[in-house]
């Protein structure tokens, strides 16, 4: 099993959010992500780079200009792409309604409510297919 | 056998002595105490029943008075008997004439010389009753016919199979603007909007074949002034002068909708007020939390009144998110369930 490819991505339109959680992951033990403020961009790279040896964990943001956080869920389940995704929603709504929404989506696998903290980070590591994301020492 | 102890007042009208004795004789076979007045020609029986206004339980008329006879005198009679059942006593067996005599509303035709006293109480009694019945049944038609005309609601009679009105209350003419001879030209479809008659025609449809005989429809219907109404119909299968008909009851209830969705209107408005206070307003304040945050970690290298600022900046922040997320459970709360 070589070639295996890890992957962790943001997708807010909020820099100031993207740069806090890089902060977060920085001092947890998962590695750094790349940064997406649009997320039609995400899901172009998520379409260009699709194989079963992909794996990406995505931080996305539910409300964002041009392609909200369903409109990219939406649009991963048309594609029925081959790669492994997980997604955690990051959010700063505090609406009951948007959290039983997303549980409706099968890639989601968590929903943090920002401010995202350091303790949110680190309660990733119950998820042990999470552990591949860490950083190599 | 025992006579009649109820009490029965009786006008005969009979201008022979002999024969008036011979009518209280049979009259007092059956009855125990027959109340009677006797008038002896066509103007006293009129003054008795015009200008005294007397009431009688029967009258009994002998065909030929001094004053008035045959056909003249029964026509004459009834204009003045009011609803009191009249009997006619005579001498004669004519048999077109008495025919004739029932047909303008006669209750009974005796011919005395075949006359029993069993044969006329049985008479009195049959006539009585069968006027009262006739009184009875009038009334009660007058009773409902009343209630569909002055009902304040708009009602109407249609016929099931030609969909055309049959019937159309004073409401109806008020609220939809046609006149009633208008209505009894028309087909219930043309009370529908053109683009919502498919409603009416799938309700149609649907009750066709259904047992159940109540039926309600919510839609719309269309004033004759082109004005639209919204409308909830209620209605229930008929019999009408041997037609299969529907009773209709349609209740405007345009006010009512307009009210209903003002206050949608303001629930959809609050619900978009929770949801900008959720995403949108808590966006800045989550960034601000999260910076604090990380400023937070470096605390250390602070002095003593920089991390007094810095506590009290987080802890403004956090009492206001609480604020927002307050407001936003209470506005959320407001949702409507949709069953």
């Amino acid at each position: 099993m070589t070639n295996m490819n890890y992957r962790t991505i943001i997708i807010d339109d909020d820099k100031v959010i993207c740069m806090l959680i890089n902060k977060l992951l920085d001092k947890s033990k998962l590695s750094k992500a790349m940064i997406f403020n649009q997320a039609t961009e995400a899901l172009q790279l998520l379409i260009d780079n699709d194989s079963e040896l992909n794996h990406y964990l995505i931080f996305l943001d539910i409300n964002m200009p041009v392609m909200s956080g369903w409109e990219f869920l939406d649009a991963l389940n048309d594609k029925s792409l081959k790669s492994n995704i997980y997604v955690s929603i990051i959010t700063s709504s505090i609406n009951q309604t948007d959290k039983e929404k997303a549980e409706g989506y099968e890639y989601i696998f968590d929903f943090l409510i920002k401010p995202v903290k350091l303790e949110d980070i680190e309660s990733f590591e119950q998820y042990h297919f999470l552990s591949p994301f860490h950083k190599k020492d | 056998m025992d006579k009649d102890k109820r009490k029965y007042n009786l006008l005969v009208i009979e201008d022979n002595p002999g024969d008036l004795v011979l009518v209280e004789e049979y009259l007092d076979e059956h009855i125990l105490d027959p109340k009677i007045t006797n008038a002896e020609n066509f103007k006293e029986a009129k003054d008795i029943l015009v200008t005294r206004k007397q009431t009688f339980d029967v009258i009994l008329l002998d065909l030929s008075l001094p004053d008035k006879n045959g056909e003249e005198l029964v026509r004459e009679m009834l204009l003045i008997s009011a609803e009191i059942p009249i009997i006619i006593l005579t001498g004669y067996t004519d048999m077109p004439f008495s025919v004739r005599s029932i047909q303008l509303g006669i209750s009974d035709y005796l011919v005395k010389d075949i006359l029993s006293p069993l044969a006329l109480y049985q008479s009195i009694l049959h006539n009585i009753d069968r006027k009262k019945f006739i009184t009875d049944l009038k009334q009660s038609k007058k009773r409902y016919n009343d209630l569909f005309q002055l009902s304040p609601q708009p009602m109407w009679v249609y016929d099931t199979e030609t969909l055309k009105f049959l019937d159309v209350n004073e409401s109806a003419v008020n609220e939809y603007g046609y006149s009633l001879e208008e209505f009894l030209e028309m087909t219930v479809t043309e009370l529908f909007p053109k683009e919502k008659l498919h409603i009416l025609l799938e309700h149609l449809k649907k009750v066709q074949g259904s047992k159940d005989s109540y039926r309600s429809l919510f839609g719309q219907h269309q004033l004759k002034n082109g004005k639209i109404i919204d409308v909830e119909v209620h209605s229930k299968p008929l019999m009408l002068d041997d037609k299969k008909s529907q009773v209709v009851l349609a209740n405007n209830v345009t006010e009512r909708t307009l009210y209903i969705k003002a206050i949608e209107d303001q629930n959809e408005k609050l619900q978009e007020i929770a949801w900008i206070q959720s995403h949108i307003v808590r966006a800045p304040l989550a960034r601000l939390m999260g910076l604090m945050n990380l400023i937070k970690d470096d605390i250390p290298s602070f002095t003593e009144d920089q991390s007094f600022y810095l506590n009290e900046i987080l802890n403004s922040a956090n009492e206001l998110d609480s604020i927002i997320k307050e407001i936003s459970l209470q506005a959320s709360e407001v949702k409507i369930e949709n069953d």
